[in-house]
């Protein structure tokens, strides 16, 4: 390959790699700009932000997944719970319809805790229950 | 692991059976209480929706078989226990069949799962659509959050299929965690990372890539051409002597009148005398 063609080739991948770069560190949405964008605000409460939807819980979890991948899941038969680094979503039906809460992650783990503890942090009585194995727990 | 400490255990429960009938746990995918947390769960639901769920897991773990079951009627007790049809106006099982197989051996673990219903739906691709279950959960050594994962949501699922009424949650009330000193652990790392990190990764190999050839091209390059006018590096000189001892001009002077005059001096003949047969040896005028 000629000289030039090999600063040709050289220029191509580097600018492929920063435009790749470029738009997954500055591109992309958050959870919290997400579930902002495509549901109706209820009510909130500092970082404690309640959405309304007219899905059903099950298509709701599923869009949330799709478009921001929690680190975990649990279910419950009352909803559906993703912990993501900095949040908290809650899934639960609401009518025909369902209600989606997010909370930062001490909140969160407070509002739900009934149904994470054991799992996504401490709690007295909480043991080590089969339902560990969160993010970081070695699963 | 896994398959060892089952093994083991299945050889402990068969002696403590022998010993202490009735007082044994045996269950090849749970230990005893998460076994009862997960019927205790289904247990809620079927008060709340009545639709019976449960679970049975078939495992063959190097041809020791065993049956993991459940429902809502408890640990170890499975869903046809059902006393009559008001018990259940509908029925939701989980089933798996597991077969773990020596590394030793050729054959390749496996495994196979379904949602069982009386009714059209839940189905199975109805929970796989929830993306809980995978095949190397089933097969891997933590085969117990998989499962209880699955069989938690069959409530759900007949939720969103019609068949039973949704259950809502509400949020507890702070002091609810802070009497029990519950607070998050193991952080989960970087959303980011997690959306994006494949991209990120191959943004920087195609720079990484882009830099080796640049260098590549940089070390294979030669020295640029001498610009016209300058002056030159190397140049042979006008005339190298041959092994023979005779000159040869390297840069002969073209011929025709066109040609440049030539670079050497003329030779010079000495005043009245024969010409030096050296053109480079200098005559002296004779004293």
């Amino acid at each position: 390959m000629s000289r030039r063609g090999k600063f040709l080739l050289a220029g191509g991948l580097g600018g492929i790699g920063l435009i790749v770069l470029l738009v997954a560190l500055l591109g992309g949405q958050s959870i919290r700009g997400h579930l902002s964008d495509n549901y109706q605000r209820v009510s909130s409460n500092g970082d404690s932000i309640v959405y309304a939807s007219n899905k059903k819980p099950k298509a709701v979890y599923e869009s949330i997944r799709a478009a921001v991948p929690p680190a975990d899941v649990q279910v419950d038969p009352q909803g559906y719970f993703m912990r993501y680094s900095d949040d908290i979503v809650a899934v639960t039906a609401s009518g025909t319809g369902s209600r989606i809460y997010i909370d930062d992650e001490r909140r969160g783990y407070a509002h739900w805790f009934p149904f994470v503890v054991g799992v996504w942090g401490t709690g007295s009585g909480s043991g080590e229950g089969v339902r560990g194995g969160g993010p970081g727990a070695g699963k | 692991m896994r398959r060892r400490s089952v093994a083991a255990s299945l050889a402990m429960a068969a002696l403590t059976t022998a010993a202490w009938p009735g007082t044994a746990w045996a269950d090849v995918i749970f230990d005893q209480a998460d076994a009862e947390e997960l019927a205790g769960i289904l247990a809620e639901a079927h008060e709340a929706q009545r639709v019976c769920y449960g679970w049975v897991v078939y495992v063959d773990n190097q041809n020791v078989q065993e049956t993991s079951v459940g429902s809502n009627f408890g640990a170890g007790r499975s869903i046809d226990e059902a006393e009559g049809p008001s018990d259940c106006k509908a029925a939701v099982e989980f089933r798996a069949s597991i077969y773990w197989r020596n590394e030793s051996s050729i054959d390749e673990d496996t495994v196979g799962y379904e949602v069982v219903s009386n009714r059209v739906r839940p189905t199975t691709s109805d929970l796989d659509s929830l993306g809980l279950v995978s095949f190397e959960g089933l097969v891997g050594d933590d085969v117990d959050v998989d499962v209880f994962k699955a069989v938690s949501a069959l409530p759900l699922l007949a939720a969103d299929a019609g068949v039973a009424e949704p259950l809502e949650a509400t949020p507890a009330p702070a002091s609810v965690a802070a009497a029990a000193n519950g607070a998050p652990t193991n952080s989960p790392g970087s959303d980011k990372l997690r959306q994006y990190g494949g991209a990120i990764l191959w943004g920087f190999l195609l720079m990484f890539g882009g830099g080796m050839f640049a260098a590549s091209a940089l070390a294979s390059s030669r020295p640029a051409a001498t610009p016209p006018g300058a002056a030159p590096i190397f140049t042979l000189p006008d005339r190298v002597p041959t092994k023979e001892g005779r000159i040869r001009f390297t840069n002969p002077p073209a011929a025709g009148p066109t040609s440049p005059p030539p670079t050497t001096e003329p030779r010079r003949t000495p005043p009245g005398g024969t010409p030096a047969t050296d053109p480079d040896r200098q005559t002296r005028p004779e004293e």
